[in-house]
């Protein structure tokens, strides 16, 4: 992984280290002697904590080093000691991620880092004069300002190596740091009413605030462990339903970066986000009680055939129905429920940008019955189609969050690459009861269209069976 | 009233209780009791809930903190208005249950508020860290002890364990912490107000963690729930024989003295045991049904492939194979434990399949099993499906 770093990253870690080992020289040359046992204390328990830290599946981690090093700041203030503070900061950055990945240099920076930010926190904090430590609402105001500089100098620090590392602009960066920092913010002024406790009342409150705040951290520990289980389970399924359905090969995952594209812009919450992805990700479910030859049949359906693969709407919306997480949005699984009404203004949204994902999927993607169509003509079906069939909104959405990524779809972008025992057609039926799509007259039919087809993505055919035309060549 | 409104109106209703006593007494203690009374309904509407344990409220906490805020006359006012007031607006359990909640709430800050008063009055003096942890200890601990004593009682269990109590040292390490961050320790550190609202912070964590938790283990019980009933919606398998096999499967491990552990993975791979058939498809004309090896077979490998369903896989796959070898051949190698969850599992699912769900087939479904070639079943199990079926009285006492 190190050899990964450029020079650049390699000397801008070297750089900020080197400025930490200055400072902490300078400091000691300066006569800074703090209370020894006091910074070891935090020391530890910072070290400790980043031990504890929740690593998450995005690789992102929960730690509480940084509330320990604001902590001794105040615990620190009486001797306005700069070095302490700065190397429970230094412990804070002992990642044993880090470590375990042999990965020194980003070890040293994080530590460098993490020391200079508590560093600048400190120098703050005891700006200001030592009798607010008496009041609580000015240490409120102190602590506040320190912990602007801690995050501040961090994120600088941060943004700057990944920048170097990805090219993205650190100002883009700079910006994406707020929400956690947001987050971060009010643990950080925990810190420091703990160091303001541990100056009056001592060592003992020490055990009084780590046994809950590693209960909390077991209990998220288990919560991130079943989390990923689920999404696992989740998985396990849409792998059975793929190797079933050989079209499906990706088809509800796009589906789910669909929807989640809509949400996100239709300002969705974040349990709602989630409930929309998955969602999306189990609106075929039902299909795993459909016979395999059925699924994958290549020519017309009976009456009977196509019944049965209706069936399996009913069944997926009776699966999700199950879930509470998903039961709100369990008609997003049938087409009964998907299609636009106007008229109902209590109708979920899930439902509506689900049909919009699925139907632009389906009208994209190579389908036994006919090719790809390009992304203009789906994009032209869906406009055509909105206010009645789909909602207006998911499908303006859709289709500006497509732009915007500047992303490309449909026939000549396709990453699934199907072997299909009969070459489908240059065109057919399209989405859901869209009717027959006409590529573009300029296109050569290899293979003239089938009379029907598949209708929605994963719906099967939905094209009644007529057995007096001619079936699928 | 939804939570959210019910906080609002305990906020407001705690303000105005305070702006009168502030009018009334503006030296007095009044309006920080009224503003810790708000907490406590406030705690009363969030609960810790650990897995497999009671629920218990937040307000413990804020209790801790009026063992040293109030005298036994404030504390007694403010505790019954709060949890009164809490009693009415909250949303659950139902209204014949209330009172009983509120006469359990208001017996067990009694009885921990009489334990803080013989341990001593932890105000008083300069080096009474010891004295003010134990007190304040002791208070939370029988105040939690109280509630546990008397939910066991009216649920009539009598069953105590002093594992997995993880929510309750949160708890009571929070409301020290909060009660120290209120009053100090020998006269130096209390913030007043601002301690209990800064250091319920940690409680507050370790509550969100406790609630993500919840959710998302209903969640994936529900999603493993929906999942083994998917082959018996699409009509691939008789009705409620994923549930009775799950259930007979359990019983026959408990009677084998399975753990926890194990127990839970021989639910999942029960509850999922014709996941696999989904994926198989029998002959087109359905003349016939799929193999059982085959299903599991195919389940196995489903399960296989997500880590946290691998155990359960291991047992399904080890629910086709045979107790013993027979004769001349060799069995691959299996930890004893799987193999053992593996062969309730088929016996399980195999009674299930022969009586058809059946009680009055019960007896002749045991007879089949038994009279099955030895190395069939294994002859623990099918004791262990005996006793259960002993228990639930399904067999003749002479069976």
């Amino acid at each position: 992984m190190s050899a990964q770093y450029s020079r650049r990253v390699t000397a801008f870690c070297l750089a900020v280290a080197a400025g930490a080992l200055i400072c902490a020289t300078g400091l000691v040359w300066d006569g800074d002697s703090p209370a020894w046992t006091v910074v070891a204390l935090f020391a530890v328990l910072a070290g400790f904590s980043e031990t504890c830290a929740v690593e998450l599946p995005s690789t992102d981690t929960i730690s509480t080093g940084y509330m320990l090093a604001i902590a001794s700041i105040v615990a620190l203030s009486p001797e306005h000691s700069l070095l302490g503070p700065m190397i429970v900061g230094m412990a804070c950055g002992l990642y044993p991620r880090d470590a375990r990945a042999r990965e020194w240099r980003k070890a040293v920076f994080n530590m460098a880092n993490l020391g200079l930010s508590a560093l600048a926190a400190a120098a703050v904090f005891n700006a200001f004069p030592g009798w607010w430590l008496d009041s609580t609402s000015l240490i409120l105001v102190a602590a506040s300002f320190a912990t602007l500089a801690f995050f501040l100098v961090n994120d600088v620090l941060v943004a700057t190596v990944i920048s170097l590392e990805t090219g993205r602009s650190v100002h883009r960066l700079l910006r994406e740091f707020r929400a956690s920092e947001l987050q971060a913010f009010p643990f950080a002024i925990f810190g420091a009413f703990v160091g303001k406790l541990y100056l009056d009342v001592g060592p003992i409150i020490v055990p009084l605030l780590v046994v809950p705040i590693l209960i909390a951290r077991q209990t998220f520990a288990s919560f991130v462990q079943v989390k990923a289980a689920h999404e696992a389970t989740v998985e396990t399924l849409i792998s059975a339903l793929e190797a079933k359905d050989h079209y499906t090969a990706g088809h509800v995952e796009r589906v789910a970066v669909y929807a989640e594209y809509m949400g996100e812009d239709m300002g969705l919450s974040l349990p709602r986000l989630q409930r929309l992805r998955f969602a999306a990700l189990m609106h075929d479910v039902g299909k795993l009680v459909v016979p395999n030859q059925l699924l994958n049949k290549p020519g017309k359906v009976t009456d009977a055939e196509f019944r049965r693969i209706k069936e399996h709407e009913s069944v997926s919306v009776a699966i999700l129905s199950r879930i509470d997480f998903l039961a709100p949005v369990a008609t997003s699984a049938s087409s009964r429920f998907t299609d636009y009404d106007k008229g109902d203004d209590k109708h979920p949204i899930e439902p509506y940008i689900v049909h919009v994902a699925d139907a632009y999927d389906a009208m994209t993607s190579t389908r036994a019955y006919r090719k790809a169509l390009t992304q203009e003509i789906a994009f032209a079906e869906l406009r055509d189609k909105a206010g009645s069939q789909f909602h207006p909104e998911c499908v303006e959405t859709l289709i500006a969050a497509i732009e915007r990524r500047d992303e490309h779809h449909g026939r000549g972008y396709e990453t699934d690459e199907e072997q299909w025992a009969v070459p489908p057609p240059e065109s057919g039926t399209g989405s859901a009861g869209l009717g027959d799509l006409e590529q573009s007259d300029e296109v050569e039919r290899a293979v003239p269209p089938p009379e029907s087809g598949t209708g929605s993505a994963g719906r099967g055919n939905l094209e009644q069976p007529d057995e007096k035309k001619s079936s699928r060549s | 009233m939804t939570r959210p409104r019910s906080m609002l109106f305990i906020v407001a209703l705690g303000g105005a209780g305070a702006l009168v006593g502030a009018i009334i007494d503006p030296t007095g203690p009044w309006p920080g009791l009224v503003a810790l009374g708000a907490g406590v309904a406030i705690g009363e509407l969030f609960e810790l809930r650990p897995q497999g344990g009671a629920a218990i409220p937040l307000s413990f906490a804020v209790i801790v903190v009026l063992f040293r805020a109030a005298t036994l006359r404030q504390f007694a006012i403010v505790v019954v208005v709060a949890e009164v007031v809490a009693l009415v607006v909250r949303e659950a359990p139902a209204w014949p249950l209330r009172p009983v909640l509120l006469l359990e709430r208001l017996l067990s800050a009694g009885a921990a508020f009489v334990a803080v008063a013989i341990v001593g009055n932890p105000t008083v003096g300069q080096d009474a860290r010891l004295r003010v942890l134990l007190a304040l200890g002791i208070g939370a601990v029988v105040m939690l002890a109280v509630t546990e004593a008397l939910r066991l009682a009216r649920d009539r269990r009598y069953a105590f364990s002093v594992h997995g109590r993880s929510a309750e040292l949160a708890l009571i390490t929070s409301g020290i912490l909060m009660s120290i961050g209120y009053d100090g320790i020998g006269g130096r550190g209390g913030m007043g107000l601002w301690g209990p609202v800064l250091f319920s912070l940690p409680l507050l964590a370790a509550w969100y963690s406790f609630e993500q938790l919840a959710s998302i283990r209903r969640t994936y019980e529900q999603t493993i729930g929906a999942l083994s009933v998917t082959p018996e919606l699409g009509g691939l398998v008789p009705r409620g024989h994923t549930n009775r096999v799950t259930v007979l499967a359990l019983r026959m491990g408990h009677e084998l003295d399975f753990n926890k552990a194990e127990l839970a993975r021989l639910e999942t791979a029960a509850l999922l045991h014709h996941l696999g058939q989904l994926t198989l498809d029998g002959p087109e004309d359905h003349t016939r049904g799929i193999g059982r090896a085959e299903v599991a077979q195919a389940g196995a490998t489903m399960l296989r492939a997500s880590e946290s369903l691998a155990p359960a896989g291991e047992v399904l796959a080890a629910s086709e194979r045979p107790a013993r070898a027979e004769l001349g051949t060799a069995l691959d190698p299996v930890p004893p434990i799987t193999a053992l969850s593996g062969q309730v599992l088929k016996v399980a699912s195999t009674f299930d399949e022969l009586s058809a769900g059946r009680a009055d087939n019960a007896p002749i479904a045991l007879e089949m099993l038994y009279s099955g070639p030895a190395y069939v079943y294994d002859g623990r199990v099918l004791a262990a499906l005996e006793t259960v079926l002993h228990r639930r009285k399904v067999l003749p006492v002479d069976a």
